[in-house]
């Protein structure tokens, strides 16, 4: 009976288009007054306090806040020209860019939101003007953002690991190999369409592997880069070398991110100053690929610039801060409704009911887990994909525990899962930021050229994501056979269990 | 925001109008109120972050640190986390399972956005009823936190009890506009006033980073 009012009112709540907390929370407590005792409703006091204290919980906000900033600073744009210049020559040209500035912005993001906008708004213009085709460039923007939440720092993950209790730690090193592997099959998928649709994708011209001009542009940029990647060495490393738990290192990365961001937003104040240095020097060929050009004059900044770039950090910070806030309290508020959902179902026996249903069907862990896909990926295509996660997983997890399922190899297939979810039409979050992103470039288009806006249709970025969901599928399905590939990391560093 | 109020409007004022430019007015209040406390929470996010940095940089350097550092960021967080909670629903942050909302008519639309608040209310209203139960219950006990340092419980407690029951106020608030845009301006018509001009309408939009992957 309570199973059955308990999923009846679970798809009435979400039908009537209820706020995901509201739902899940108000399904606990109606469940818990009219199927157990009117005094379980004490639990919301405890749950409360818990959710909103826990130290692990605390590095959501931390890692939130360190890609805002990061995500406001400009540093998006640097990171891709420097990118740009390691991958030009491969099929497909300078859409691998994508893909690897997406899996760098995520190491320090966690967002795929994020990633996706960042990344599109600086890279989708001057594809535009190369004669890409528009289709690939959209689907490899909306799969590389969804690398945000597999490359560690994840929030996905965080979440994930408080709702099934797991290593936050031990998560993060399992999303790190499939991640890669997953960056690497965007590439593959890339390169190969490149090669057999050759107009979709143009030969560049550039500075080739023989060049001394070449390499040393290339080495210089690394240098560009090199405060990014001591960022993401700083908090990853710091995990993975043990010197910090995940809400330490997220610590790292806001006090980094905070630095690194007010450093490259007052680029204007110093870069005069490094740029009269490096001209003394002699090392021309840095100043002009530094910033603005060679015929750039070195002076130093007057008052108002350095007001004006004051103005700017304070408003990126204030930004920031605001962002960060408005989706910690989201993220919070569904943890509290989703832990409360998971108690009541587990009070009342209802978590019970549904393991022994998953059990009297005698499915091993490799054939349960082979069925939760399929679930997914048909929940995924209709349910918001961070809904889809809190909605399910405290449901499932005691019918995953009975049949013996290692939470960390499961959670890093839920991710994967969750990353197709947000990729897959017509309810994947990434397509409409990107289509709302490329309608802002055709508007900015129409108005500096003076033409009307051209008409597109969020089609070609359903139809652009189609490949790379099938990369998704196929590292799904190889983590699915190969469970090592999560579980190698982890275990090397943690130990095995 | 309450453009009712200017000289754009010339026809009779009735209790209607004026109740209706009292309520708009305190919806104003309440949404610059609620950022402010936005921007608190994230300047203790931010700080967060530097104290932990501090912290765990003195515990391998050998610094002198604060003690009890799990502790102290668990009750800042919970601060942070809890009183940007109005702010967000204001600001229309929270996630909606939307899949049907394009297809509803107006008027179903409609009474689905109540439906949704509504839902929120009930249960901010119960969680925050027994936070400051556990608060009051808290503070007759005499009860102190087991970990360092030793913190009188019904202090973080009462925190996030204010943060919920700001929630609460945001939804009652926004339960409360809902109607007094709808029956208001139609009372004040009846009453003889002429057409009000002027919807209640969020301080912030939507963004496009409102549901985070």
């Amino acid at each position: 009976m309570a199973i059955g009012v308990a999923f009846g009112l679970m798809g009435a709540f979400f039908m009537a288009g209820m706020y995901v907390a509201g739902a899940l929370g108000c399904l606990s407590l109606i469940m818990l007054f009219f199927f157990g005792r009117p005094e379980l409703w004490n639990i919301m006091s405890s749950k409360a306090f818990d959710v909103n204290t826990g130290f692990i919980l605390a590095s959501i906000p931390l890692f939130l806040l360190m890609g805002e900033l990061i995500n406001r600073s400009g540093i998006g744009e640097r990171m891709y020209a420097v990118i740009s210049r390691w991958v030009w020559f491969l099929p497909g040209g300078l859409v691998h860019t994508n893909i690897v500035s997406s899996a760098l912005f995520a190491a320090c993001s966690g967002s795929s939101v994020a990633t996706s906008a960042t990344i599109s708004r600086v890279s989708l213009p001057s594809f535009r003007q190369r004669g890409y085709s528009e289709r690939m460039v959209i689907g490899s923007l909306a799969a590389g953002g969804t690398l945000g939440i597999l490359i560690p720092p994840s929030i996905t993950l965080i979440l994930y690991g408080v709702l099934v209790e797991e290593s936050v730690g031990r998560l993060f090193m399992a999303g790190f190999i499939p991640g890669l592997l997953l960056a690497a099959s965007f590439m593959l998928m890339i390169a190969m369409t490149a090669l057999v649709w050759r107009g979709m994708a143009p030969r560049e011209q550039g500075y080739g592997l023989t060049s001394r001009h070449g390499w040393s542009m290339r080495i210089i940029g690394i240098f560009q880069l090199l405060p990014i990647l001591a960022l993401v060495f700083l908090v990853l490393g710091a995990i993975y070398l043990g010197l910090a738990s995940p809400g330490e290192a997220a610590a790292f990365g806001v006090t980094g991110a905070f630095i690194l961001a007010i450093l490259f937003n007052s680029a204007e104040l110093f870069v005069p100053s490094v740029r009269r240095l490096l001209r003394a020097t002699g090392l021309t060929g840095v100043s002009d690929s530094w910033s603005e050009g060679p015929n750039q004059p070195s002076v130093l900044p007057d008052r108002t610039t350095v007001s004006a770039v004051m103005e700017s950090n304070f408003s990126m910070v204030r930004d920031s801060l605001l962002s960060s806030v408005r989706t910690t309290g989201m993220i919070f508020l569904i943890l509290l409704a989703a832990l409360t959902l998971s108690f009541a179902f587990a009070r009342l026996g209802i978590s019970q009911q549904i393991a022994e249903v998953i059990s009297a069907i005698n499915l091993n862990d490799w054939q349960l887990v082979l069925v939760l896909v399929v679930f997914y990926l048909a929940l995924g295509t209709f349910m918001e994909s961070f809904a889809m996660m809190v909605t399910t997983v405290p449901i499932l997890l005691p019918a995953l525990q009975t049949a013996d399922v290692d939470l960390v190899w499961f959670g890093v297939i839920m991710v994967i899962l969750v990353e197709a979810a947000l990729i897959s039409p017509p309810e994947g979050i990434n397509l409409y930021v990107l289509h709302g992103v490329r309608r802002d470039i055709d508007r900015e288009e129409a108005e500096d050229t003076d033409r009307p806006m051209a008409e597109r249709t969020i089609k070609d970025v359903w139809i652009g994501v189609l490949p790379f969901m099938v990369c998704m599928a196929a590292i799904a399905g190889l983590v699915l056979a190969f469970p090592q590939i999560a579980l190698w990391l982890p275990n090397l560093v943690y130990g095995a269990r | 925001m309450s453009n009712i109020s200017n000289a754009n409007y010339t026809g009779r004022r009735t209790p209607a109008l004026h109740l209706l430019i009292v309520i708009r007015a305190l919806n104003a209040k309440a949404d610059t109120l609620y950022k402010y406390l936005g921007y608190l929470c994230g300047l203790e996010i931010l700080l967060l972050g530097f104290f932990i940095t501090y912290q765990v940089a003195a515990r391998n350097l050998e610094w002198p640190r604060a003690p009890g550092t799990d502790a102290i960021s668990g009750y800042v967080l919970g601060m942070a986390a809890t009183w940007g909670l109005a702010y967000t629903l204001r600001s229309d942050a929270n996630v909606r399972i939307d899949v049907l909302l394009p297809l509803m008519g107006r008027r179903t639309r409609a009474i689905a956005d109540l439906a949704a608040v509504m839902g929120l209310c009930f249960l901010a209203y119960v969680v925050t009823w027994k936070m400051w139960g556990d608060v009051i219950n808290s503070y007759q006990l005499n009860q102190y936190s087991t970990d360092y340092p030793r913190t009188p419980l019904f202090l973080p407690k009462a925190f996030i009890a204010v943060g919920y029951s700001l929630l609460l106020a945001a939804t009652l608030q926004m339960l409360v506009s809902t109607f007094a845009e709808k029956l208001l301006p139609a009372i004040h018509k009846f009453l003889g006033g002429a057409k009000i001009a002027g919807e209640y309408v969020d301080s912030e939009p939507a963004s496009s980073d409102r549901r985070k992957g």
